[in-house]
């Protein structure tokens, strides 16, 4: 499944992004892959998307950045966490949570 | 597409092939042959091209976003880098700091005086549709005349390009009540008149329809100032009563404290009900204003009223027809009896503000210069580091910026205090609006004296020292070079053009110190030192008829002339030079029967007048008891009347004819006396005539006493002895000729002190630019010149190379200086009295003064370059 088809594509993406920076710094590659192993393989982040969300969230000034060199030796982008993408993220698992918590009373009421 | 999108499209192109080449491996490692691998991950990436179209796109929003901030961020760098800059070298900023203030504040002391007479809104509702009517009498040389009120009411009637029309006039009366007896400036308005300006009362109401004309009421408006002072403020007020010459008047209301018309002096305001002939159509004495109606320019009315006055002029051929026609003014220009004088003045004084504020800035130029080609090194520093040139510009114009905008705040303080403190007192009947001082239009203008400033002080050291390759700078290090070379061609250019103002200014300050000894030296036909003036009304009710009238004059006079200290007294209905000056048609034999009757200056005046004004009786007598009103009646004529009129004999016992209304009475001639500047002290007298003040009825006198002791010595004794003949007629400007005499000189004292103040500046400013930039050459050559000293020049001879240096300079400001002063002196032009705009002694004087200050600032720095030590220059390499 892809996160395009269910309906939350660029607020949950964005938030997925923040999420997996909050553990350090990492390069597209690496996120694309965190998110997938996290979710036992449920979420597949495709490129075409995570990219340019990378640079808008860049633009947005949430995440930087940064050229380094990869643990494989060769040049690579690594983003972090700016100060206010922890704010937002912070914000954002709060939405998140009430969001979820709410899907899941109208799931379980239309259950019984 | 941009340098920038060029390098965010390579650095995206890397971080996407990062990961495809990082899913190939992956599919690699499952045991895809290479092309599979491949094919499979561009698959899973998708349209590559749009992807990094997407990414590029974000990264060119996030770089403008960024260039913005840093935009911001870089002035408020610059500024503080200014700061720094600024407080490393605090004696130059403060020098250039206090320089600006003075430059600046003496526009804004200039700007202050001007604001109330030309640029503040009058206090009327819409008052560009107000204008002012005058009638004008070509003949008699007027263009502001009066008209009756016969002729006010047929202009209303006709007159298609008004909303309405208002009449007033203004005269002195006794004011008594409660409050202690005091004379005071009367308007008489006719009842509409407050609201034809659009003018609210701010307590109580003003007049009502039929409050004036006949059978008018006894009421009063009172003026703001008039209120606080005699009444405190207190609403009370309303419905109470004053006395006017004796006649009770009902207090209705007050008016706010900005409001002023016809002029300042003018302390309260009652209906017009007419008095005597008030009503006969030759009887103009009224002046008349309007407000244009809904779609009428002033133009217009002009032209409408054109065809009124022509059909007027048929109906009364023998007054109307005498006038030539209607004249309409704007109401500022109107009210403002020295509107020109005034406009010319301050045309004067805001070109010589400028030009200090311009010689200020030259020096503050010749300075930055200076000490620019010293920053040559730093600026050329971050230049390599890749500061761009806009920015070291920018840095330069923040840091002029700064210190102009300090200088200029400043400047309106020391505006605000000096307008304060000893800003000038201007006679309350020049039409002012308000008080002098700082106001909105003051601070704006400033405010744009400042960003000139700012960019005059900032431009040419910014563009001098960022010109060049930076390279250059850091080679040359401080040992000046062409940089330096060029600095000082700016510099001198500068030197030249400070002098040039500075010259200027001093030549004006010449032209108008030269009037103003002119003005003092001329011969006013009476001799105006310790003699004592007052200013008397007898009120009606205690004299009724001229005989009683006569009888109080009498005995003011005796008991003044019995004061100590005084030699004679006499009276008169006006006095010289004191702004008022009655004009009369007369007649003598001979003259051809048709067209207008000649105008003289026509005075009433007691026996022993001449006698104690000091002004000398050329044939016949002066009056005596026998000119009474009984009397035959008789006339005195000045020099010029003699000459003009009665030309090859002697006018004694010869016949005139003054016009009374509508008639011409008889007059012999008994007397010859010298001209006497009454009306202006800089225009010779025309015609003048005095009659017996006994034949003359005047209720209202001045009294002059001729003093032994000094004029203020006896101030005290002469009011008390009027008291004793009648302490309840108010005293009124008892006060010496002397103080009269400075009203009328005062305007070229002014201008000339003021002048004086802004030259000597403009002087000691270009001197000290001179100074700097000799002093700088000098120690740019002080190697060149040790050099040659130690090869045997004789050191005056390097004194004389320097010298001659300098005085080109000089020689060429001046010339330059010259050529500008006769252009400003045409600009002073109707300022000047006696004297021309090329008037030798002033601008010899000048040339002197300023060749005098070039030598020495010259001087002092070229005697340095005999003294330099070939051995310290070499070794300071």
């Amino acid at each position: 499944m892809s996160p395009r088809e269910i309906g939350l594509i660029q607020g949950t993406l964005d938030y997925l992004v923040l999420r997996t920076l909050s553990g350090g710094a990492m390069h597209g590659f690496q996120i694309a892959r965190w998110i997938q192993q996290a979710t036992d393989d449920v979420l597949r982040i495709e490129e075409g998307t995570l990219y340019p969300a990378l640079h808008r969230l860049d633009r947005k000034g949430l995440i930087v950045g940064e050229w380094g060199i990869s643990d494989r030796g060769r040049r690579a982008k690594f983003y972090t966490l700016t100060p206010s993408g922890e704010r937002v993220l912070k914000r954002q698992a709060r939405d998140w949570g009430r969001f979820v918590s709410a899907v899941d009373k109208v799931v379980k009421a239309s259950e019984t | 597409m941009s340098l920038f999108g060029r390098r965010s499209e390579a650095s995206v192109e890397e971080e996407l092939r990062l990961h495809l080449d990082r899913m190939i491996e992956e599919n690699e490692w499952r045991g895809m042959t290479a092309d599979a691998a491949r094919a499979d991950a561009l698959r899973r990436f998708g349209d590559m091209q749009e992807i990094r179209e997407a990414c590029v796109n974000e990264d060119e929003l996030a770089g403008r976003r960024r260039n913005r901030l840093e935009r911001v961020l870089s002035w408020g760098q610059d500024l503080k880098y200014g700061l720094r800059v600024l407080r490393r070298s605090p004696v130059y900023a403060i020098v250039i700091v206090i320089t600006l203030a003075f430059g600046i504040g003496a526009n804004a002391i200039v700007f202050s005086a001007l604001s109330p007479y030309f640029v503040r809104a009058l206090p009327f509702e819409s008052p560009d549709r107000l204008v002012h009517l005058f009638t004008v009498n070509t003949a008699a040389g007027f263009d502001r005349d009066r008209f009756s009120l016969p002729q006010l009411d047929d202009l209303r009637e006709r007159a298609r390009g008004f909303e309405a029309l208002g009449g007033y006039v203004y005269g002195a009366r006794a004011l008594s009540g409660d409050v202690g007896a005091e004379q005071v400036t009367v308007g008489r308005l006719t009842s509409n008149a407050f609201d034809v300006l659009g003018a609210r009362a701010a307590l109580g109401r003003t007049f009502i329809a039929g409050e004036s004309g006949p059978g008018g009421s006894a009421v009063v408006v009172l003026g703001w100032g008039l209120w606080q002072r005699l009444y405190a403020g207190s609403e009370a007020v309303i419905g109470g009563t004053i006395r006017l010459d004796g006649q009770p008047h009902t207090v209705i209301g007050v008016m706010p404290a900005e409001f002023n018309f016809p002029f300042g002096g003018v302390k309260l305001w009652t209906p017009m009900v007419e008095e005597g002939t008030e009503t006969a159509r030759d009887v103009r004495n009224v002046l008349v204003f309007g407000r244009l109606a809904d779609s009428w320019t002033a133009d217009a009315a002009r032209a409408d009223l054109d065809g009124v006055w022509r059909d007027l002029a048929v109906a009364h051929p023998d007054v109307d027809g005498r006038l030539d026609g209607i004249n309409v003014l704007g109401m500022r220009e109107a009210l403002n009896f020295a509107y020109d004088i005034l406009r010319v003045a301050f045309t004067a004084l805001i070109g010589a503000v400028l030009f200090v504020l311009l010689v200020a800035c030259a020096n503050i130029v010749g300075l930055g210069l200076a000490r620019a080609v010293a920053r040559r090194r730093e600026v050329a520093v971050r230049a390599a580091l890749g500061a761009p040139r806009f920015r070291l510009i920018r840095q330069f114009l923040l840091e002029s910026a700064v210190l102009a905008v300090a200088g200029g705040g400043l400047g309106l303080l020391l505006a605000h205090l000096f307008m304060r403190v000893a800003g000038p007192v201007f006679p309350e009947d020049l039409y002012a609006i308000g008080e002098f001082g700082v106001d909105g239009t003051v601070a704006l203008l400033t405010a744009g004296v400042t960003v000139l400033a700012a960019l005059l002080i900032g431009v040419m050291p910014a563009l001098t020292v960022t010109g060049g390759r930076p390279g250059d700078a850091l080679r040359e290090a401080g040992r000046g070079g062409h940089a330096a070379i060029r600095s000082s061609r700016t510099r001198s250019l500068l030197v030249v053009g400070e002098l040039a103002l500075g010259l200027t200014l001093v030549v004006g300050a010449g032209l108008m110190t030269r009037s103003l000894s002119r003005v003092i030296d001329v011969p006013l036909g009476f001799e105006p030192d310790s003699l004592l003036t007052l200013e008397l009304t007898a009120p009606q009710s205690t004299y009724p008829d001229a005989g009683a009238w006569s009888a109080y004059w009498n005995r003011v006079t005796e008991a003044v002339q019995s004061v100590p200290g005084v030699t004679d007294a006499a009276s008169t209905s006006v006095l010289p030079l004191n702004h008022e000056t009655p004009q009369i048609g007369f007649d003598v034999p001979g003259r051809p029967a048709d067209g207008e009757l000649p105008i003289a200056e026509w005075f009433a005046v007691s026996p022993g007048y001449f006698e104690t004004m000091r002004i000398e009786i050329l044939a016949g007598r002066d009056f005596d008891r026998g000119d009474a009103a009984d009397g035959e009646r008789v006339a005195v004529i000045n020099r010029t009347f003699a000459d003009r009129h009665f030309a090859g004999g002697s006018a004694v016992g010869l016949m005139l004819r003054l016009s009374s209304g509508d008639s011409l009475r008889s007059y012999r001639v008994v007397g010859v006396v010298d001209d006497v500047r009454h009306s202006e002290i800089t225009a010779a007298p025309p015609p003048q005539v005095y009659v017996s003040i006994e034949q003359s009825n005047r209720r209202r006198r001045f009294v002059v006493a001729r003093t032994a002791a000094g004029a203020s010595a006896v101030a005290a004794g002469v009011r008390d002895a009027v008291a004793t003949v009648d302490a309840d007629v108010p005293t009124n400007w008892l006060r010496p000729m002397s103080d009269i005499m400075t009203e009328s000189v005062g305007p070229f004292a002014a201008m000339s002190m003021v002048l004086a103040v802004f030259g000597t500046f403009a002087l000691l400013l270009a001197a000290i630019g001179l100074y700097g930039l000799i002093a700088w050459s000098v120690s740019q050559r002080q190697k060149e010149f040790g050099v040659r000293l130690a090869l045997g020049a004789e050191p005056g001879r390097l004194v004389r190379t320097v010298m001659r240096d300098g005085i080109r300079l000089a020689a060429i400001g001046i010339t330059v200086g010259l050529i500008m002063a006769m252009i400003g002196g045409r600009v002073l032009g109707s300022l000047l009295f006696g004297v021309s705009a090329t008037d030798p002694v002033a601008v010899g004087t000048a040339i002197v003064v300023f060749i005098g200050s070039a030598l020495l600032a010259t001087a002092i720095p070229a005697a340095r370059a005999s003294r330099a030590d070939p051995v310290s220059a070499l070794r300071a390499e």
